[in-house]
């Protein structure tokens, strides 16, 4: 009986909420649009090919979600902190798919990469964790914008 | 130490023949669990993608064929006839399976308990991004969804037909193996609701209804740890579902103590069996029939496998190197 109610409650969530889900605990997508701006770090150095690929994609996030980026440029280490406590909704920067970072953001598809001796570097923009509905956003946007899978 | 005053009736038997068929389903739903929980943790597998929660759920997946593996094992060696190194024969290696699957049920519980409770404390946000599928970018949260429909589909119908199998052979493995694919279900159930949780926008949904659901585990690995290692230190027969006297085994306790007035009784378990001792009575015949004896229903009488008559120690039971004078 249990079980039944709790399978029949699933599923009226699941059919009432499917349209609008998911949803963003803190609120990021719902704020970026009301406000029409998000906040973006951009971890320096910064030049050359990444920056036109970063301006690429964040034109597409700007028609995507109707809103202008702030931008600001700053080493990683304190643009990721501030993205994990909610300062900032998106950096984008040269990261190793294995930096500690990866499980404490959200890594998203590459907007570039190149080879060097040393492997490859990727161009990533990087969201905050849980923050669903913004990821779905720039995720979709960054794989348009990005390097081909 | 002596035996002067032993008399045994019943010996050691292999499988009794009226739990024969029994014991042959229980080792074919044992085996199907195997199957059909390989399927779900490969599924699960695919399924979790980058989410701690869910790979928690796989690693509980993979614990919960405990039960079964020690159910199969135990069912190997428990017919086989007594050696000279195993006089008593095998009925025990029932009773070491089921602590080993009482302690998988308790460290499932334990670890989800665990992992739910830090993932609220550290307040961790999961993230559930989209994935391709069929050239579609659908939400991950909905296949997270349908693996644990899916996974939850076979511990409810295996758990619905093990557990009057277990009643039957009044197996406390098979029972525990019914117990786990609760919690498998619970599990998943739990699991559905947080991810749809999360998807609303609730990020501790699912490490609450993990936490809630993780306790009522905790307690059925509990209970099944503190019956099986009463088992195992010679403790009174107990109840599949509960650390308490089993209802046949007071119901043998009270026939005994009637027909042996002032002798002492005591009953333990080995697996399935009951062995009862009997300290202080008058030898009786020679042949004593232990299905007469049994004050139960006739079709588990089977219970009773062993009857010994020893002398009293007169420094009273449980005195430290008591093995009779």
């Amino acid at each position: 009986m249990r079980r039944a109610l709790a399978l029949a409650a699933a599923a009226a969530l699941s059919a009432a909420g499917c349209d609008s889900i998911p949803k963003d605990p803190d609120g990021t997508l719902d704020r970026v649009r009301a406000e029409r701006v998000f906040r973006v770090g951009v971890i320096a150095p910064h030049a050359g090919a990444h920056a036109a690929a970063s301006r690429a994609f964040l034109a597409r996030v700007s028609a995507a979600a109707a809103a202008q980026p702030r931008i600001e440029t700053g080493a990683a280490e304190p643009l990721l902190k501030r993205l994990e406590e909610g300062e900032l909704d998106l950096v984008i920067g040269a990261m190793h798919e294995k930096s500690p970072w990866a499980t404490m953001v959200s890594l998203l598809p590459p907007l570039a990469e190149e080879t060097t001796p040393h492997g490859k570097i990727r161009l990533l923009p990087i969201a905050r964790n849980g923050e669903n509905d913004w990821i779905t956003l720039l995720h979709g946007q960054a794989k348009v914008a990005g390097v081909p899978e | 130490m002596s035996r002067d005053g032993e008399v045994e009736e019943g010996g050691i038997k292999p499988l009794p023949p009226e739990i024969r068929s029994d014991m042959a389903r229980g080792r074919r739903l044992a085996w199907w669990t195997i199957g059909l929980m390989t399927t779900v943790i490969v599924v699960m597998g695919f399924a979790a993608g980058s989410s701690q929660a869910m790979r928690t759920a796989w690693i509980e997946d993979l614990l919960s064929l405990i039960p079964a593996i020690v159910f199969l094992v135990a069912a190997h060696f428990e017919p086989k006839a007594p050696t000279r190194l195993f006089p008593f024969g095998y009925h025990r290696a029932n009773s070491l399976s089921f602590l080993i699957a009482a302690v998988a049920l308790g460290a499932v519980g334990a670890s989800l308990l665990i992992e739910s409770v830090m993932t609220l404390i550290k307040q961790e946000h999961a993230t559930v991004g989209p994935m391709t599928l069929f050239g579609h970018d659908i939400w991950a949260g909905w296949m997270m969804v349908a693996a644990l429909v899916y996974s939850i589909v076979p511990p409810v119908i295996l758990g619905r037909l093990k557990l009057p199998v277990a009643t039957r052979l009044q197996d406390k493995v098979l029972h525990t193996d019914a117990m786990m694919q609760k919690a498998d279900w619970m599990t998943g159930l739990a699991g559905i609701a947080g991810v749809i949780g999360l998807g609303l926008g609730f990020w501790w949904a699912d490490a609450a209804a993990a936490a809630i659901i993780s306790l009522s585990i905790l307690n059925d690995g509990i209970k099944a740890l503190r019956s099986a290692t009463a088992e195992l230190v010679d403790g009174a027969p107990r109840a599949l579902d509960k650390d308490a006297e089993a209802e046949d085994a007071a119901s043998l306790r009270h026939e005994l103590e009637a027909r042996y007035p002032g002798a002492e009784v005591r009953l333990r378990e080995t697996g399935r069996f009951i062995h009862a001792e009997v300290a202080g009575a008058e030898r009786p015949d020679r042949v004593v029939d232990l299905k007469a004896l049994w004050p139960g229903p006739p079709e588990r009488a089977w219970r009773l496998a062993q009857l010994s008559f020893v002398a009293r120690d007169e420094r009273g039971p449980g005195a430290p190197g008591d093995f009779g004078s």
